[in-house]
C-alpha cells in the first residue's frame, strides 16, 4: 500500500488548504478517502469547526451541509472537502448555493474513482476493480460554470495556492477540482474486525 | 386565543423558536405551509432534492447548535429526506423535518403521494409527531424543538396532513408543557467524578478520548483545562476531531480505522481512559474485546443508554459532559495542594487555579 510520492499527494494538498484557511473557517467533508485524508492531514485549530457524516457515512452529505453551515456562519469561510464520487450525489445543490447567494467552497480531491472502495478492492480483493471507475465524468469546472458558480482546476501546488485564494475572495460558490493519483491509499489503516494494534502502515 | 390555520400556526410557532430560515422543496401536500412564506419573515431556501434540504438543516444545526429546519412534501418528498434523518440521528444532530401528508381522511387509502413516513422514519429519528387537528400544531412544534435540542440532540419529524394545515382553529401557544418519561438532563453524580479522578491519578498511562459529545456540549475549555492540568495526552474519535486544538502539544489526533498512527499506538498502550461523549464506535476502537482488554474506562456521556453498550465501564458519569468536566476541574482544585504539587509541579497547579477561575 502506498502514499503518493509526488507533488500532488493528499497530505500536501490538505496541508496547503490548512495553511491558507483562517483558523475560524468551518470545514465539512463528504465520505470516502478524502474524508480520511482530511482527518489525517487537516489539523483543526479552533475547536468545533470540523463536521462530517461520521456515523452513517452518508456520501453527498458534505456539500449541502456546508451550505447549511454557511447560513449559520456567513462571517467565516466554509469549505466542503470532497471527493468526486460523493460530490456527484448532491452536486445539484450548486443551484441553491448560487441562487440563494451562499458562497461555499467545494474542494474536490478528484481521483475519478470511488477511491475507498477501490482501496479495499486493491487490499482485500486481489486488485479486482469492479464498479469504481468514474471515467473522468463530469468535468467539474464546466459543471460549476453551468450553474453560475466559479470552477477552477488546480494541477500544481502553485495553481492550488491561487485557486484557494481566489475562492476565499469570491462572492459566488467555487468548485476547486484537484486531479490526484487514483492509486493513492489512505494510511494508516486498521482493517475492519481487527484491533488498533494491528494497524497497517505505509510500506 | 387567535383563530388561524394549522399552517399559520406552524410558522408562528417556528418564529417563536427563533427560526430564521427553512431549507425545502414544495409539493401538493405542503402547499398551505408554503403559502405562509409569502406572509412571514422566515426565509425559504429552495433545494433541488429533498435529501439536500435535510443535510442543509443538519449542517446548520451542527454549527449553530440550534435545530435546522427542512420542509418536504408527502410521498417521495418525505422518503427523500429519510437518509438525511438517519444521518442526523447517527451523529446526534438537532434537526426538525416538516413533511406534508395527505388529508387525514385519505391516510391508509394509498392516496396519491401518500407514504407512511412516520412508520418509515421512526427507527431513524429521536421522535416523530403527526398532529391530527390544527390546534395540536403549536404544542407539537414546541415539543419538537425541545426534544431535538436537549439532552443528546437528534432529528424530530413533524408530519402534518394537508387538512390540518388548511383548517382553522383557536390557537394557544403554550410556554409550559410536559413530556412524560423524557428526562434529557441528569445532574452528574459528584461521587462518580471523584472516583474518576482517583482512577486517573492512580493509573500509569492515562489518556483522554474525546468524542463528538465534547463538541456538541462545547466543553472545549473544560477539556483543555483537565488535559493541561493532569498533562494527559488527548486522542479523539473521528467525530470528536477538533474537540481539542490539533496543534496543541498534548494533541495526538483521531484514533480509529484511519486514525493517526501515534494516536492509535498511544491508545493501545494506555491503562486508563477518560472517554468523553463517545459511543465507542467500532470505526474508532476496532474490535470491542481487544480495546477494553487491560483498559480501565471512565465514561462520561449525556445518554445513559451508551453506558456499557459497546464497552465495559469502570466508572460512569451520566450527564452533560461539560457539566461533568466542570465538576472535575472544581474537585481537582479542592484536592490536597501538597499532593498535586508533588504529582504535577507548582506551575501546573497555578495554571489550574487560573483556569478554574475562568470557567
Amino acid at each position: 500500500m502506498k502514499l503518493h510520492p509526488g507533488e500532488m499527494g493528499a497530505a500536501k494538498i490538505l496541508r496547503k488548504l490548512r495553511e491558507l484557511l483562517p483558523k475560524e473557517s468551518v470545514v465539512t467533508t463528504e465520505v470516502g478517502q478524502h474524508q480520511m485524508w482530511a482527518s489525517l492531514f487537516y489539523d483543526v485549530i479552533q475547536p468545533g469547526t470540523f463536521f462530517s457524516s461520521t456515523g452513517l457515512g452518508t456520501m453527498g452529505w458534505g456539500f449541502p451541509a456546508s451550505i447549511g453551515a454557511k447560513v449559520a456562519r456567513p462571517d467565516v469561510p466554509v469549505v466542503d472537502i470532497a471527493g468526486d464520487g460523493s460530490f456527484s450525489m448532491t452536486e445539484n445543490s450548486l443551484a441553491t448555493a448560487v441562487l440563494e447567494d451562499i458562497p461555499v467552497i467545494v474542494f474536490i480531491l478528484n481521483n475519478s474513482t470511488l477511491g475507498m472502495v477501490a482501496q479495499w478492492q486493491r487490499t482485500f480483493y486481489d486488485r479486482r476493480m469492479v464498479g469504481v471507475d468514474q471515467g473522468g465524468c463530469p468535468d467539474y469546472v464546466k459543471l460549476a460554470e453551468s450553474y453560475g458558480a466559479q470552477g477552477i482546476r488546480a494541477q500544481s501546488m502553485d495553481e492550488l495556492d491561487k485557486a484557494i485564494k481566489s475562492a476565499l475572495s469570491s462572492d459566488v460558490a467555487t468548485v476547486i477540482d484537484i486531479p490526484i493519483d487514483p492509486e493513492e491509499d489512505v494510511l494508516p489503516f486498521v482493517a475492519p474486525g481487527t484491533s488498533l494494534s494491528d494497524m497497517i502502515l505505509p510500506s | 386565543m387567535e383563530t388561524m390555520t394549522g399552517a399559520k400556526a406552524l410558522m408562528t410557532a417556528m418564529e417563536k423558536e427563533g427560526v430564521k430560515q427553512v431549507f425545502g422543496l414544495p409539493g401538493g401536500a405542503n402547499l398551505p405551509m408554503y403559502d405562509e412564506f409569502a406572509r412571514c419573515d422566515i426565509r425559504h431556501i429552495l433545494v433541488r432534492h429533498e435529501q439536500s434540504a435535510a443535510h442543509m438543516a443538519d449542517g446548520f444545526g451542527r454549527v449553530s447548535r440550534k435545530a435546522g429546519v427542512c420542509f418536504a412534501t408527502s410521498g417521495p418528498g418525505a422518503t427523500n429526506i429519510l437518509t438525511g434523518l438517519a444521518t442526523a440521528q447517527a451523529d446526534s444532530a438537532p434537526m426538525i423535518a416538516v413533511t406534508g401528508q395527505v388529508p387525514v381522511a385519505m391516510i391508509g387509502r394509498d392516496a396519491f403521494q401518500e407514504s407512511d413516513i412516520i412508520g418509515m422514519a421512526n427507527p431513524v429519528v429521536k421522535y416523530a409527531f403527526q398532529p391530527r387537528l390544527p390546534e395540536e400544531v403549536p404544542e407539537a412544534v414546541k415539543k419538537g424543538f425541545y426534544i431535538a435540542q436537549t439532552g443528546r440532540p437528534g432529528p424530530v419529524l413533524l408530519d402534518i396532513p394537508k387538512d390540518v394545515q388548511q383548517n382553522e382553529a383557536p390557537m394557544d401557544f403554550p410556554d409550559e408543557f410536559k413530556i412524560q418519561g423524557y428526562h434529557p438532563w441528569n445532574d452528574p453524580d459528584i461521587a462518580s467524578v471523584q472516583k474518576a479522578i482517583d482512577m486517573l491519578l492512580n493509573s500509569e498511562k492515562p489518556i483522554i478520548l474525546a468524542g463528538g459529545g465534547t463538541i456538541i456540549s462545547s466543553a472545549f475549555a473544560e477539556l483543555q483545562a483537565i488535559a493541561e492540568t493532569l498533562m494527559l495526552p488527548v486522542v479523539t474519535t473521528f467525530k470528536g476531531k477538533g474537540a481539542f486544538p490539533e496543534n496543541h502539544p498534548l494533541s495526538l489526533g483521531p484514533i480509529g480505522m484511519h486514525g493517526h498512527a501515534e494516536a492509535n499506538k498511544m491508545m493501545t498502550e494506555a491503562d486508563c481512559v477518560l472517554a468523553i461523549g463517545t459511543r465507542f464506535s467500532d470505526r474508532s476502537v476496532g474490535t470491542f474485546e481487544a480495546f477494553e482488554k487491560r483498559l480501565k474506562i471512565i465514561h462520561m456521556d449525556v445518554d445513559p443508554a451508551e453506558i456499557g453498550k459497546n464497552q465495559t465501564t469502570s466508572v460512569a458519569v451520566v450527564g452533560d459532559v461539560r457539566a461533568s468536566l466542570r465538576i472535575m476541574v472544581k474537585l481537582l482544585l479542592q484536592r490536597s495542594v501538597k499532593k498535586l504539587k508533588i504529582l504535577f509541579g507548582l506551575n501546573t497547579l497555578e495554571k489550574l487555579k487560573h483556569i478554574g477561575k475562568k470557567i
